[in-house]
């Protein structure tokens, strides 16, 4: 590529930090996060000034925000997400039954939590966590995803 | 009619309401945050951890002393430790916990030492000016030096004053 190639880079930086798309997968929550993850697409607090847009296929995301403590039926399907993502890729963890299995823990149904699953770089603690706590773990997790980006 | 013309024009003088990152919407009053804990006054009894629906809290006696633990990546934040703890020491942080990138980097710990018995030196889980009064009244100097006895010598005492002939001192 040649004199063009750092022109490239800086313009794909600048797209990863101006517009991460964001993927959405409940493995078994209790909808609590999944609701609070919605207002936050309100105009109240807005995320998609951050750039963010919810996009309903993995392979355009770069953001994979996982809710609830992965049940048995869909951990295959968690796997199987987590890998059509492109790379660089972040997984952010939200609540307390992804970072933990929470009052889950110990039952028979409950494969997780989603560490055991796939590797997550972000958790967002809560049951569920504040609107404003998952817009400035979104911003965190951009950062992240620019890191991740200029490492690779 | 009216009522939504009046509806626009009110959201036309109002402006926009999206919060510009990062502002922040303040926690309501009594917002659940983070367990924290005033080791002066708990009572080692444990009840915190026998409570907690998610095995959020772990407490253990040992060497004199109890250890509790808290993982805030367990908790539910139904606060039952904090209504059912006799002693008072639990209190829930007003604000919203930050977000983290390893397991346990938001843990609390904390020991709570036993002061040793002041007859036989035996460590023994202490009691507070607090609960002395939540459980027997005002607290005199009676209950406060039978108190500060461990277990087994607070029953010796008891044991001696009951041989002696009523009213007579131990
Ligand atoms: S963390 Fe709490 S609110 Fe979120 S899915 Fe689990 S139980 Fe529901
Ligand atoms: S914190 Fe409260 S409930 Fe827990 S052991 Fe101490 S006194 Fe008991
Ligand atoms: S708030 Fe509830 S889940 Fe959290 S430590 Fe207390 S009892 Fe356990």
């Amino acid at each position: 590529m040649g004199v063009l190639e750092p022109i490239l880079l800086r313009l794909v930086d600048r797209a990863r930090r101006k517009s991460a798309w964001l993927f959405h997968f409940n493995a078994g929550a209790c909808n609590g996060c999944d609701i609070e993850l919605v207002a936050c697409l309100t105009p109240r607090y807005d995320v998609e000034q951050l750039g963010i847009r919810l996009e309903g296929s993995p392979r355009h995301a770069d953001i994979l925000c996982v809710t609830g403590p992965v049940t048995r039926t869909t951990r295959e399907a968690l796997r199987t997400i987590h890998a059509q993502l492109p790379d660089p890729k972040v997984v952010v963890a939200i609540g307390s039954c992804p970072a933990t299995a929470n009052v889950f823990a110990g039952s028979p149904v409950i494969d997780g939590p989603v560490d055991r699953i796939i590797p997550v770089d972000l958790f967002i603690p809560g049951c569920p966590p504040r609107p404003n706590a998952v817009v400035q773990g979104i911003a965190e997790a951009i950062e992240l995803l620019v890191a991740k980006g200029v490492a690779q | 009619m009216f009522h939504i013309l009046r509806r626009l024009a009110g959201n036309l003088a109002q402006g926009p309401v999206s919060l510009r990152f990062p502002a922040e919407v303040p926690p309501p009053a009594g917002l659940r945050g983070l367990v924290r804990i005033d080791p002066g006054r708990c009572l080692a009894c444990g009840i915190c951890s026998y409570v907690c629906v998610s095995n959020a809290i772990t407490g253990a006696e040992s060497q004199g002393a109890y250890a509790w633990a808290y993982e805030p990546g367990r908790c539910t934040f139904c606060g039952r430790c904090e209504d059912h703890c006799p002693g008072s020491a639990l209190s829930m942080d007003p604000q919203a916990p930050p977000s983290y990138t390893t397991p346990g980097e938001l843990a609390r710990t904390a020991t709570v030492a036993f002061p040793a018995c002041p007859v036989c030196g035996e460590p023994n889980p202490h009691v507070t000016e607090e609960w002395i009064g939540k459980a027997f009244g005002a607290p005199n100097g009676e209950t406060r030096e039978l108190l500060r006895l461990c277990v087994r010598c607070r029953r010796r005492r008891i044991a001696q004053g009951m041989k002696q002939p009523h009213g007579g001192q131990p």
